[in-house]
Order: C-alpha cells, then structure tokens, then sequence
C-alpha cells in the first residue's frame, strides 16, 4: 500500500517535470505563431497575450506573403537546399560505401582528412570559399551558394554515412559480388535500402541544415540571391521592426523544417536511437 | 591461379573504388584543400575582398591579436559563454533525458517535441526568443514583472551585464533538446538488469544515477561536451543567435571570437585578420576537446 502511494505522487512528479520541460521546449514556438497573428497594435499594447484576450487575424501572412522579396527567398532556399542535399547524399553515398568497404590506395588519407575538414570551424573554410566565388565569378549566383552549402554539409555527412554504411555486414555484399552485381550497383540496390534509416536521417539533417543556415547565405548571396534566413535577418535589424510580419515570416520559413521534423520524426528518433549520429 | 584471381579482384575493387570516389575527391581537392591551404596562407597577408591582391605581412595578424583589445574582450566572453553553454546545457540535457526515459503517458509525443528546437532555424529560434524577452511586449518578462521579480521596462538584451547570460540561455533553447537526445540514445544501450538487480538490492535512486548510470554515460557526456563546446565556439549559437538579437551590443559586451572573426573578414573587409581568428577559435576547440578527453582519461 505505501509503495503504491509512493508511485502515484511520483507520477505526479514526473508528469509535471515533463509539463515544465515541454513549457520550456515549445513557449517560443507557440507564443511565436500567437504574435504572427496578432495586429502590431495589439502586440505592442500592455498586458501581452497570454494575460489578455486578442483577437487573430490573417493580415501578416497576407503581407508577407505578398511580399515579393520573401517569396523569391522562398523559392530559391527551396531550390539550393533540395540541390545541395541530392548532391551530398550521392556524392557523399559514393565516397562513404568506398572508405568503408573498398580496400584501396590512400583510403585512410581520406578518412582522416574528411575529418580534419569536418573539425575546422566553417568559417575558416567560408573565407578562402568567397575568395574562390568571387574569381570564378560565382559570388553571390544560386551555383554558388549550391558549392558553398555543398562544402558545408559534404565532409560531415560523408563521415556520417561511412559510420551507417559500416553496419552493412561484408558477407552480403561479396554474396552479391558472386551474383555478379557490381558495387556500385549493389550500392544503390542493396546498401542504400539496408541503411534506410540512417541514410533517412542523414538527408533530413543536411536538407534543415542547408535551410538553416545563415552565415554562409548571408556572406556568399548579397544583393541576387538572398535565401531566406538573411531575409528574416533583414527584418530583425530593420531600423522599424515589424514584429508581428516578422513573427509570419519566421514561423513561415521555419515551417518545412519543422514540419519535416514532425512527420519523419519516427524515422530521425529511430535512426538516433540507433546510434547513426555519435 | 587462386593468386591471380585475388589480384583481379583487388584491381577490379581499386577501379570500382576510383568510380565511387570521383565526385567526393574531385569535391575535396577543388573546394577543401584549397580552402585549407589558402585559408592558412590569408592568416599571413592583408586581403581585402574588394581588390584580392594579398599583401604578404608575416606573422603580423598574429601579433596584432595581443593587442587588439577587441580580441581580448571577445576570447573572455566567448569562454564565459562556452563554460555556461557546457556546465548548464549539458547537464540540462542529461536531466532531460532521464526523464524522458522513464515511462509515462505520452512520451513519444514529448520526444517528438524536442525535435522542435533542434529543426527550428536558428535565426527564427533568435527572433522568438526576442519577441518572447523583449522588455516592452514580452510575455516572459511580464510576467516576472508581475511576480515582483524585476522592475518594470526591464531589458536583458540592452543590459551591458545580462545581455550576454541572455544569449547564453537562447542557444541553449537549441542546443540542450539536442544533447537529451544523445543521451536518450546513450541510455538505450544500459543494461537494464543491472539497474533491476541494484533496486533489488536496495539501492536508491540517487545511488543507482551515481554508481551505475553515470559511469555508463561517461562516453555519452564525452561527445556531447565536445559537441557543446564546438556548437558555442563556432556553431549557430556563437553567430546566428548573437547577429540576430544583439548584433554584439550593447557596446561591444556580445562580441565572441567567432562573430569577431566574420565581422573582421567580411563587413571590415579584412580577410586575413578574420582567418587569423577563426584558426585562434579552431586552436580553442582542439585544446578544449584535449583537456576533456584527458580528464576522462584519467578519471577511468
């Protein structure tokens, strides 16, 4: 009897430490999406949300979303991200099955140095890169932003892949070796499908990561290609900041990632879970 | 014969592995080494971006670093903020992750949840955290208003002495979800008999955390402090965040090495000086990974 009077208010511990926790994790993000739907003054006038009724309106998607600056931001970090992520994922597959099932010249050289790549800060890599863009005359085109998010994700999505594609056991691939099948076919037939979940979880990270990121959009796309992290920049250091559009407009280009997040999460808790990530 | 097979195969393996590479190496050599070269090489000239005619200077940048009171203002914050990212998002992270192994109702919803800081961007998480502590309409500040527990028109981010702790406590909005997660999935591999014979025995729960789960995760705490230390040296946490909210204001008392650096190299336009301090921020990272992995060393 009194342990189970134990477990019970120990539940109740329990639930409201996860109550906290959840409060912690997702108030921005809730509180964000409020303010996107609120009037500028009704955000601006005391006592904020939670502590008065407001009424919501559409308005600031409205005028974000005609607003033609953040739509072609839209559209372009939708074509580099998805650019970059097919281009790591078959590069990076490639290069990854061979370090780690290949014997050949060099193969250690090139694990190491693809680590030594993945430890120097981006930004070390960024400056000679926008150096390289602007003599090929790159600087600031959406093929150049495709190169620097490539060299971005490449060396650190590569060294995850090698880790995933490891656990596909030798004896299958020289079983199909015997039948005859090539590797590189036996790559794409056979590896790829057994390290779904990992390889999953690698093109989700290098799609938000691309998306996300905004220092090398920021610096390599100037004045033609802005993507939209830098837009949602622009707005914050606006000298009359706009808040509630500027809320539409974070929640907005927040959206697909997150909402990827959500939908696959099954998929990227699975592929953690299982050590695809160390 | 059954030498020469061996030898075909081999040769055959060395042509599969020259097709399968072709893309990564070229990849690597065009855009890597060159970058890791030419970014050592700028350390030693004066570059600007507008002519690109480097000037050879020696190890000048170098020494220009002891003199540079920004520089030295900026290592200070950047190590207050790295001890603060480590010493109170790791262990966030961890007591996040012992909570969300145990079992209750709804626990796979709450996992999903912490995905969410994690996929947000990191300068719309900046903009949230903003709105969310803003002195004016902010719902957090009010309420701590109300609470008694600051004075009215209170500003963190215009607050020479908190605006930095205000930063510190955004990043780990992003990063501390991530580190549960690591952990969770250090946590799937304890053996679960030993924790049930350690009950059975009578071990508190305290005793169990201490004697058996702790020294278990010991690998686990590993990588995720090396992760937090890289994230607050140079990750989203060290540019995003600070360029987002306090653009390293006010004054300069935002200013870490990182933001230091992009600032030198692009809007100053000193290319060089910046590399200078990215390859000081990369040195920080390597001796920051050297002493953990050496106290863990030692400890076992």
């Amino acid at each position: 009897m009194a342990y189970r009077k134990k477990s019970v208010s120990r539940q109740i511990v329990l639930y409201i430490c996860v109550l906290l926790i959840l409060g912690f994790v997702l108030s921005p993000y809730l509180l964000g999406i409020v303010t996107s739907f609120e009037t500028e003054l009704e955000l601006v006038g005391r006592p904020p949300f939670p502590f008065k009724a407001i009424t919501l309106v559409l308005d600031n998607y409205i005028y974000i979303l005609s607003y033609e600056p953040f739509r072609l931001a839209f559209i372009d970090s939708t074509l580099v991200a998805v650019t970059t992520t097919c281009f790591v994922m078959i590069a990076g597959s490639m290069g990854a099955f061979a370090i780690a099932h290949l014997r050949f010249r060099g193969r250690n050289f090139l694990f190491n140095f693809v680590v030594v790549v993945y430890m120097l800060p981006a930004l070390a890599m960024l400056i000679p890169i926008v150096v390289l863009l602007k003599e090929l005359a790159l600087l600031d085109t959406i093929v150049g932003m495709v190169f620097a998010h490539s060299i971005l994700l490449l060396p650190l999505m590569t060294w995850f892949l090698i880790g995933i594609y490891e656990n596909v056991p030798a004896d299958i691939l020289e079983a199909l070796q015997m039948d005859g099948t090539s590797r590189i076919r036996a790559l794409f037939t056979e590896v790829i499908p057994l390290s779904r979940f990992g390889f999953f979880l690698i093109l989700v990270f290098s799609f938000v990561t691309s998306w996300n990121d905004l220092m090398f959009a920021n610096t390599v796309g100037i004045v033609s290609v802005k993507l939209l992290q830098p837009r949602i920049l622009e707005f914050m250091s606006a000298s009359r900041a706009l808040y509630t559009q500027m809320a539409a407009g974070g929640i907005l280009s927040s959206l697909p990632v997150v909402v990827l997040a959500i939908v696959l999460q099954k998929q990227i808790i699975a592929g953690i879970m299982k050590g695809a990530i160390k | 014969m059954e030498h020469g097979s061996w030898m075909a195969r081999l040769r055959s393996e060395s042509r599969d592995a020259a097709i399968l590479l072709t893309p990564l190496f070229v990849f690597l050599a065009v855009f890597m080494l060159y970058p890791l070269v030419a970014s050592f090489y700028f350390t030693l000239n004066d570059l600007m971006l507008s002519d690109l005619k480097p000037v050879f200077i020696g190890i000048d940048n170098y020494l220009e670093l002891f003199s540079d009171k920004l520089f030295l203002q900026a290592l200070l914050q950047t190590l207050a903020y790295l001890t603060f990212h480590t010493a109170v998002g790791v262990p966030f992270g961890l007591a996040m992750a012992l909570l969300f192994n145990q079992e209750f109702r709804g626990r796979g919803f709450a996992r999903a949840c912490l995905l969410i800081p994690w996929s947000t961007p990191p300068i719309v998480a900046a903009m949230l955290m903003y709105i969310l502590l803003n002195s004016g309409f902010g719902s957090v500040i009010y309420t701590f208003e109300i609470l008694g527990l600051v004075p009215t028109q209170f500003t963190i981010f215009g607050n020479p002495n908190l605006a930095l702790l205000g930063l510190a406590v955004v990043s780990l909005w992003k990063s501390s979800p991530l580190f549960a997660f690591i952990f969770l999935s250090g946590l799937q591999n304890l053996p679960a008999e030993i924790v049930e014979s350690a009950r059975v025995y009578g071990a508190s729960g305290v005793a169990i955390f201490r004697r058996v789960t702790l020294p278990f995760l010991k690998p686990t705490l590993a990588v995720n402090c090396i992760l937090s230390g890289i994230l607050a040296l140079s990750g989203t946490q060290a540019f995003d965040i600070v360029i987002g909210i306090t653009n390293g204001g006010p004054g300069y008392r935002t200013y870490m090495l990182y933001f230091l650096a992009w600032n030198q190299a692009f809007p100053w336009n000193r290319l060089g000086y910046g590399s200078t301090i990215a390859y000081v921020v990369t040195i920080i990272a390597v001796i920051f990974a050297l002493v953990l992995l050496r106290i863990w060393y030692r400890r076992k």
